[in-house]
């Protein structure tokens, strides 16, 4: 009986530690990919902010001369 | 570019930063501007062919124009505590150095300052980074991306915190949001026994395994099989691909962690520490002499440990007989 109680608690703990380094990996990845990409996107809407400010929202046309 | 990395030992925490300056320019290569071009014309059946600004950002790209010597990256912060920096050389008119300078005379006069948790002195670094971000903003059109990583080690509980502070690229518009902040910080799970930032992915892919490889290719995928399948965007719950990366270990692998190196580091000692900074460090200058980009990590190494008796650099923070008279 003492046995099984005490693989029972062997077998909770690691159930607990794998559940812990679940979340610790999920965390990880969520923070690894919010570093790579949402920073990338963050990067672009600074770009095309600047964009159209800098064409006062105006139509862009190409016109050629020759 | 740079390359900056903590790494935290049983006892203690080694420090590296390298002290190069990489300018970046975003540039158009003529042929991907005509391929654009070309294709668009032939998706047109009108004569005129509409552009959408975003398109035009995306045909830009980043990349290193030239490098410069010398930076300072590593700063001792207060007896127990370091910070590293990577990305822009400057913020507000001011060299992040003498930003850095700034904040530390700041905090020497005030009498409580050692008293003060490292939480209280982040949050109060956090605000004088966002400060100066909004004072750069009112001049300039924008600021770019930089990170700062705080390093701290307690003597008392034997214990090494690190946080990251990011000012995330920024334009004058988004400061007429009242809530919004440039500049955000976190303090990094004890999970990362190496935290490292700047021109560090060959170090992370060694330290994330595979993992790194699927953090960098299942969006590219995912938004790639949205597109092919026509899938509106109303029918994409939100934060999808968020969820969907953070859910990856229930159905990834298991190869995936055991080749995690992050996942085996022992506890090291602080020598160990210091060795697998340095050894992070020059796999990535290394590396660069065998391909074919701009070198953007080098110059001099400051190297520095934090440990019992406080902060102390080892390397690179002393003047050395020139090479030029041997």
């Amino acid at each position: 009986m003492n046995a099984q109680k005490k693989a029972i608690k062997k077998l909770q703990e690691d159930i607990k530690k794998k559940e812990i380094f679940d979340d610790k990996i999920s965390t990880l990845i969520s923070d690894l990919y919010q570093e790579r990409h949402l920073e990338i996107e963050r990067e672009k809407k600074v770009l095309l902010d600047r964009f159209i400010i800098s064409t006062e929202g105006k139509g862009v046309v190409l016109e050629n001369r020759l | 570019m740079t390359f900056i990395a903590s790494v935290i030992a049983k006892k203690g925490v080694a420090v590296i930063a390298d002290s190069l300056v990489t300018s970046m320019e975003r540039v158009i290569d003529y042929d991907t501007f005509l391929k654009f071009f070309r294709d668009k014309a032939k998706s047109t059946p009108v004569d005129e062919i509409k552009i959408d600004p975003s398109e035009v950002i995306s045909l830009f790209e980043r990349k290193p124009s030239h490098t410069k010597d010398y930076e300072e990256k590593l700063f001792q912060y207060d007896k127990s505590t370091a910070i590293t920096t990577a990305g822009t050389a400057s913020i507000n008119g001011k060299r992040i150095e003498y930003l850095v300078k700034e904040i530390i005379e700041k905090n020497k006069k005030d009498k409580g300052y050692s008293r003060k948790k490292i939480e209280t002195k982040v949050k109060e670094f956090v605000e004088f980074l966002n400060k100066q971000s909004i004072e750069h903003l009112n001049k300039s059109d924008y600021i770019s991306g930089t990170t700062f990583i705080i390093t701290h080690y307690d003597k008392t509980k034997e214990q090494t915190t690190i946080y990251k502070v990011d000012i995330n690229p920024c334009s004058k518009k988004d400061i007429t949001d009242d809530t919004f902040s440039c500049v955000y910080s976190r303090k990094m799970d004890d999970y990362y026994r190496v935290v490292c930032d700047g021109q560090n992915r060959i170090s992370e892919r060694i330290l994330f395994g595979e993992i790194d490889f699927f953090i960098d290719i299942t969006p590219k995928i995912i938004e790639k099989v949205i597109e092919k399948l026509k899938i509106p965007d109303d029918k994409i719950p939100v934060d999808f691909l968020k969820d969907f990366m953070a859910d990856a270990r229930a159905f990834l692998p298991s190869q995936f962690w055991d080749d995690m190196k992050i996942n085996r580091l022992a506890d090291l000692s602080l020598q160990q520490a210091v060795d697998l900074a340095s050894l992070l460090m020059k796999i990535e200058i290394n590396f660069q002499k065998y391909t074919e980009n701009i070198p953007t990590v080098g110059g001099v190494i400051k190297l520095a440990i934090i440990n019992k008796d406080g902060f102390k650099f080892i390397s690179g923070n002393e003047i050395l007989k020139s090479d030029n008279l041997n």
